[in-house]
């Protein structure tokens, strides 16, 4: 009985952990940290499969797409809204459209075309994410400068899945935040985690300076700041625990990205731009109100 | 069982990892002419006086480099599209001053008028339910910057044509062939092997 427990100090599903101070630590079966950590290697390797090509920050900026991404990734945040689409299904619908534009890097990008591509990876992700699906005339209701033919944009979709290998379950940032953090709270401390988290990793898609990091970096930085702000007492236990199971260059990844990601926070709070990319044109936004 | 998986997934990675190096030639093709281009249709969105008044300078030194490229542009218009009304509209738009906006809107609304006639009750349709969903805008979110900018972008761009979903759609898939074959170093469309990371074998039927 003794070989099934470990020396580790590790979180309880009880409620009393985040109500009391720990002051009796409480032991987890050693087969479930281990299967945890299993499952979370298996991810990190599955994660490399589904990125975009490296220096797609560079490419972006210098085919002038920065702002359109932002308007394009704004667009699926209303229709998450509109629809009621789970932010899985957003997260995916991200990705997609990051992989592709680095995929296929057209000379002459104009905003029809990340309009066209931009609904085909909306369509795609619900497809592939929800129960109900949406047809390819509901989603262009609202939000776009151009309306398309059906038989275009499942062409245009089709093209998108050559494009991706057809690997269309990604790792995302949310899907990290999600396997990390939700399964080891109790159900009532999901909301606040949830929308938290979410809001975070949202902000952290639009700003161009995280666009750097591994969708996984990003989740776990996301995951930090909040557990800081909402729960101060186990926060430092879960992510000493959570660094332990990384290599190096992992945890500076993480650290460089969370100092970011705070003091990104903070920024967006003073302005009272929610959403909004810290880039020139947050710039011009300010001038003109 | 954890075993297999991994195996499978280190493979994978190695092939991402390939792709990743094979990337590179790709990142080539990028040149600083095309970003020139797009930069003008970004400032066309804020279009307010006060924008104007801050940053003056910067609006005239935009247009001025642009303005022989997109002359030519739309030059070629109106011989490779078959729909006149996207040449009407192109044409609009040549004009960026201030004292030609009411001229510009006229000529966009009636372009807009000719899509119509065109098109038949598609594209009515389509067109009411933008104008509900404006209201709908208007009336969920009263801030005048969005809503104003919004309008001017939908009355200014014309629909891409046959032609152009035709060259995107072609450029893509293009990209996506050149992909695969740096990747596994074989041309599908020629049968023939090409040199790189994997060695072909040729087998019997």
């Amino acid at each position: 009985m003794d070989n099934l427990l470990c020396d580790e100090v590790w979180l309880s599903k009880s409620a009393n952990t985040f109500e009391e101070v720990i002051s009796d630590p409480v032991a987890l079966k050693s087969y479930e940290n281990e299967e945890f950590e299993e499952a979370f290697a298996v991810c990190l390797e599955k994660e490399v499969l589904c990125l975009p090509e490296p220096d797609y920050t560079k490419y972006l900026h210098s085919n002038n797409l920065i702002f359109p991404r932002c308007r394009v990734i704004q667009w699926f945040i209303k229709c998450r809204r509109r629809f009621n689409l789970s932010f899985g299904t957003v997260f995916l619908a991200f990705n997609y459209l990051d992989r592709f534009v680095s995929i296929c890097q057209c000379n002459d990008w104009e905003y029809w075309m990340l309009e066209l591509l931009s609904i085909a990876c909306l369509s795609i992700a619900i497809k592939f994410n929800e129960i109900s699906g949406l047809s390819l005339h509901e989603i262009q209701v609202e939000g776009l400068d151009y309306s398309f033919q059906s038989n275009v944009i499942l062409k245009m979709e089709l093209i998108l899945l050559k494009a991706l290998g057809w690997r269309l379950n990604s790792m995302t940032s949310f899907s990290f935040a999600e396997m990390l953090g939700f399964d080891f709270l109790e159900p009532h401390h999901h909301v606040k985690l949830i929308s938290r988290v979410t809001d975070l990793l949202v902000q952290a898609t639009l700003d161009q300076k995280m666009m750097e990091f591994r969708p996984s970096v990003v989740g776990m930085s996301a995951l930090w700041c909040t557990l800081d702000q909402l729960f101060p007492p186990t926060s430092d236990t879960y992510i000493a625990y959570i660094m332990s199971i990384l290599n190096q260059s992992q945890k500076d990844d993480i650290i460089k990205c969370h100092k970011l990601m705070e003091t990104q926070t903070s920024m967006c709070v003073e302005n009272h731009h929610y959403y909004c990319p810290l880039s020139p044109t947050t710039v011009l936004l300010n001038t003109h109100d | 069982m954890s075993a297999q998986v991994g195996v499978r997934t280190r493979a994978q990675a190695a092939l991402a990892m390939e792709a990743v190096s094979s990337a590179e030639p790709s990142s080539k093709r990028k040149k600083i002419s095309n970003s020139t281009n797009q930069e003008p249709k970004l400032s066309k969105t804020p279009r307010t006086s006060s924008s104007s008044a801050v940053k003056p300078a910067t609006v005239t030194e935009m247009v001025q480099p642009v303005s022989p490229e997109m002359v030519q542009q739309r030059c070629l218009s109106p011989t490779s599209s078959e729909i006149p009304a996207s040449c009407c509209s192109s044409n609009g738009s040549i004009g960026l001053d201030q004292d030609r906006i009411k001229l510009l809107d006229l000529e966009v609304e009636s372009a807009q008028v000719e899509t119509s006639t065109c098109n038949g009750g598609h594209e009515i349709e389509r067109r009411e339910m933008k104008r509900s969903s404006e209201l709908r805008e208007n009336s969920q979110e009263p801030e005048p910057m969005e809503i104003n900018s919004h309008r001017v972008l939908s009355k200014a761009k014309a629909m891409p044509t046959e032609l152009e979903l035709e060259e995107f759609f072609a450029a893509s898939e293009k990209d996506i062939q050149k992909r695969f074959q740096d990747r596994y170093n074989y041309d599908i469309v020629k049968d023939v092997p090409l040199e790189g990371r994997y060695e072909w074998v040729q087998l019997k039927p």
